[in-house]
């Protein structure tokens, strides 16, 4: 039997950015809104701590069946996360949440290469704001000629750790200033959830003060204003007859496979990330748009972008107590906000506490087993002087052809051929890869022989973190898919959100970003019904 | 499908009832155990002696938890930014205690006398001749290890009771611990075996 669902705004996927789109949207406006999941709904917060117990003790994944077997891109796959589930990646979720620099919106106005954003810094400004807020983020202000804001941040930083405050005045004796890194998590009690208690397992929080875009979903279902369909797999979107406008979407339910599912909305929003948004664009192909929906420009699951890591580990002259605090970091936005350079290199600069190489092991460096006494003796002598681990996100321009495709040879249980990922740098980035990672080294040598320590381990990643793109956004129809609002070229009623219509992926953690671009999403696809 | 409604939702939270659809992975199924006196005896052997033997005992007897409680096959945390999904190795319970029971006729065949009775230089001595080279590139993780007794030290060394033991102050790690704290040197440590 055909099950026929409506509401005003159907949003696909619900993970960070279709938390913010939601809750926005029934904030300031009357209007019914569906969230459809194809993942698992986790709302299991009575059981976190044992599975956080579980994660430490065995390594067992602290969210269990938040993935849907057969549903995962093939390819070049760095950075993608199996989370399918109500939460999304952010399930997962570190807190880490800079925003992304001025510079990054300007590229081809400041640096004359890639492409600018259809929107400035300073008109994200206050989404920026909002989404920090409504995800409760905890920062201190940097420097405001490196780290420029309007507004302070919701919540008092997290205080650095005596680890932390040693290596800032390491750091900044090579002439750097050092803040430390934005996080949502609470420092004072917010919005109903606790408060960070250096449990230091940050992709799995207990007590519920690293945000997590479930806490987001379960507010909403208490105050009743969603709906949320879980374990529904939007397969397709159809156009409605004679018309560009989405008509419907064709969902199937994983319980009930066999009973076809019509959506039915004013407006849709895709929220399914970078992979799954342009996958069911691409999907949804029919005679009048044989390329997919909103596909005029050939854009869509083109320019997939993401930037690389630079890691290296440092021996310091000093000891430190690892452990008070590890996931909390500094920052440095120095090298992310370049005047005029000769060549573009754009990073940022991150320190932490580490433990490598100062931990206990099993055989001393003739290869003689530690047992009894030995062991410990031997850690202790190591652990006289500490480690600072440090790591530079460094941008990466895509290529038009860095692509997320279908692959016909390989489909899910319902026949839908999954997507292929194939990241590829663009043509600038290609030539200045390798003299990127020599100059990262180099500053790495620079800041150990500042502080008097020795540089060990630096290694390039090879994939892509933090990716996005697929449905970049930009002013011209012909050379983006969707326009700054996240609003479809082709499409009137559909908008893609977040993490695809990324134009670049910047040099930092993307998540108050995407959560940025939700928000403004939502003010533009809220016009459209009154206010509360 | 789950279609959740606010009423369905108030009601399940209501009952104290979570909203989880996907089967309970806490589990205490008892699985097979390693013998417990030749456990005591490792950690008489193979930890650090400031734990004191009551200390030593403990940690064995939390080694013997970890293996009743471990589940062959269990699913793994995916990392942050990674597609692969991994499982849990099968279960190590009958190699390693085929092992112990390789110790205690070794200490037979050696000394003439059970393991338990050995001194712990002798317990060494046999202990480093099973062991081969294992760990030579660190610490394997708990339930990777070949050899029990390589566990057992990778189970100690591994626990926020060692790191607090290597620097000689109570940083506690992956402990509830006060934020307004940390800016301080943590405490000196009590030794609280």
């Amino acid at each position: 039997m055909k099950r026929i669902i409506e509401s005003d705004v159907c949003i696909v996927g619900a993970g960070m950015t279709a938390a913010m789109v939601a809750e926005k949207l029934t904030d300031e406006r009357e209007l019914d809104v569906l969230v459809v999941e194809a993942g698992n709904p986790i709302f299991n917060y009575d059981d976190r701590f044992e599975l956080r117990r579980r994660w430490i003790a065995y390594g067992e994944n602290p969210w269990p069946d938040d993935h849907i077997e057969d549903q995962t891109p093939l390819g070049t796959a760095h950075g993608f996360s199996r989370t399918m589930a109500v939460g999304g990646l952010a399930l997962h979720y570190g807190g880490a949440s800079p925003r992304y620099s001025p510079e990054d919106f300007r590229l081809r106005s400041l640096y004359g290469i890639g492409d600018d954003w259809p929107i400035t810094y300073e008109e994200l400004d206050p989404f920026y704001q909002e989404a920090e807020e409504r995800m409760g983020v905890a920062g201190e202000q940097g420097p405001p000629e490196l780290d420029p804001r309007s507004k302070p941040y919701p919540m008092p930083a997290i205080p650095r750790s005596y680890n932390l405050e040693r290596l800032r005045e390491w750091g900044e004796s090579w002439g750097v200033p050092f803040w430390t890194n934005p996080q949502a998590k609470n420092t004072v009690p917010y919005r109903g959830r606790g408060v960070c208690c250096r449990l230091d397992t940050c992709n799995i929080c207990p007590v519920g003060a690293r945000y997590s875009p479930d806490y987001t979903f379960r507010d909403l279902l208490e105050k009743g204003r969603i709906e949320l369909i879980t374990r529904t797999l939007v397969r397709r979107l159809v156009l409605a007859a004679g018309s560009d406008r989405i008509g419907h979407a064709v969902g199937v339910d994983r319980d009930s496979p066999d009973d076809p599912m019509e959506i039915r909305a004013r407006t849709f929003v895709l929220a399914a990330g970078y992979v799954w948004s342009p996958h069911l664009l691409l999907l949804s192909a029919e005679s009048r748009y044989p390329e997919g929906l909103a596909n005029r420009s050939g854009l869509v699951g083109k320019y997939l972008a993401g930037h690389r890591a630079v890691t290296g580990y440092v021996d310091l002259p000093f000891a430190l107590y690892p452990g008070m605090n590890a996931h909390n970091s500094l920052l440095s936005k120095k090298f992310q906000r370049p005047g005029p350079v000769d060549r573009y290199v754009r990073h940022d600069f991150r320190i932490w506490e580490a433990s490598s190489g100062d931990e206990g092991r099993i055989r001393d460096d003739s290869g003689r087993a530690l047992l009894g006494d030995e062991g410990l003796a031997d850690w202790r002598e190591r652990a006289k002087t500490g480690t600072a681990r440090l790591r530079c996100y460094y941008d990466v321009l895509p290529a038009r052809e860095s692509a997320l495709t279908l692959d016909r040879g390989t489909r899910n249980r319902w026949g839908d051929p999954m997507p292929r990922l194939d990241f590829r740098d663009g043509e600038e980035s290609a030539a200045l890869r390798g003299a990127t990672e020599e100059r990262i080294r180099s500053l790495f040598e620079d800041l150990a022989r500042a502080g008097s320590g020795t540089l060990r381990g630096v290694r390039a990643s090879e994939g892509k973190e933090h990716p996005g793109g697929g449905c970049r956004m930009g002013d011209d129809p012909a050379s983006s898919v969707v326009d700054a609002y996240g609003r479809s070229h082709d499409h009137e009623n559909l908008f893609v959100v977040g993490a695809p219509t990324l134009v670049t992926a910047g040099c930092n953690n993307s998540a108050p970003t995407l959560g940025a671009l939700g928000l403004l999403a939502a003010s533009k696809i809220g016009e459209e019904f009154p206010a509360r | 499908m789950l279609r959740v409604t606010r009423r369905a939702f108030v009601r399940l939270f209501a009952a104290g009832t979570a909203l989880l659809l996907v089967p309970r992975r806490i589990w205490s199924r008892v699985r097979g155990e390693l013998d417990a006196s030749m456990l005591a005896a490792l950690g008489e052997a193979l930890l650090p002696g400031e734990l004191g033997a009551e200390g030593q005992h403990q940690v064995a007897e939390e080694f013997g938890r970890w293996v009743r409680e471990y589940r062959p096959n269990a699913e793994l945390s995916h990392p942050y930014g990674s597609a692969e999904l991994r499982w849990a190795p099968e279960d190590p319970t009958p190699r390693w205690a085929a092992q112990l029971t390789a110790l205690e006729r070794g200490a037979h065949d050696r000394y003439g006398a059970p393991f338990v009775e050995l001194s712990s230089d002798r317990r060494r001595e046999l202990v480093r001749d099973q062991i081969g080279t294992e760990g030579t590139d660190g610490f394997p993780s708990v339930a990777r290890s070949r050899h029990v007794a390589v566990a057992f030290l990778a189970f100690f060394y591994e626990s926020p009771e060692a790191t607090n033991l290597a620097h000689g102050v109570a940083i506690d790690p992956m402990s509830c611990r006060d934020l307004a704290q940390a800016p301080e040197i943590p405490p000196p440590l009590e030794i609280r075996r």
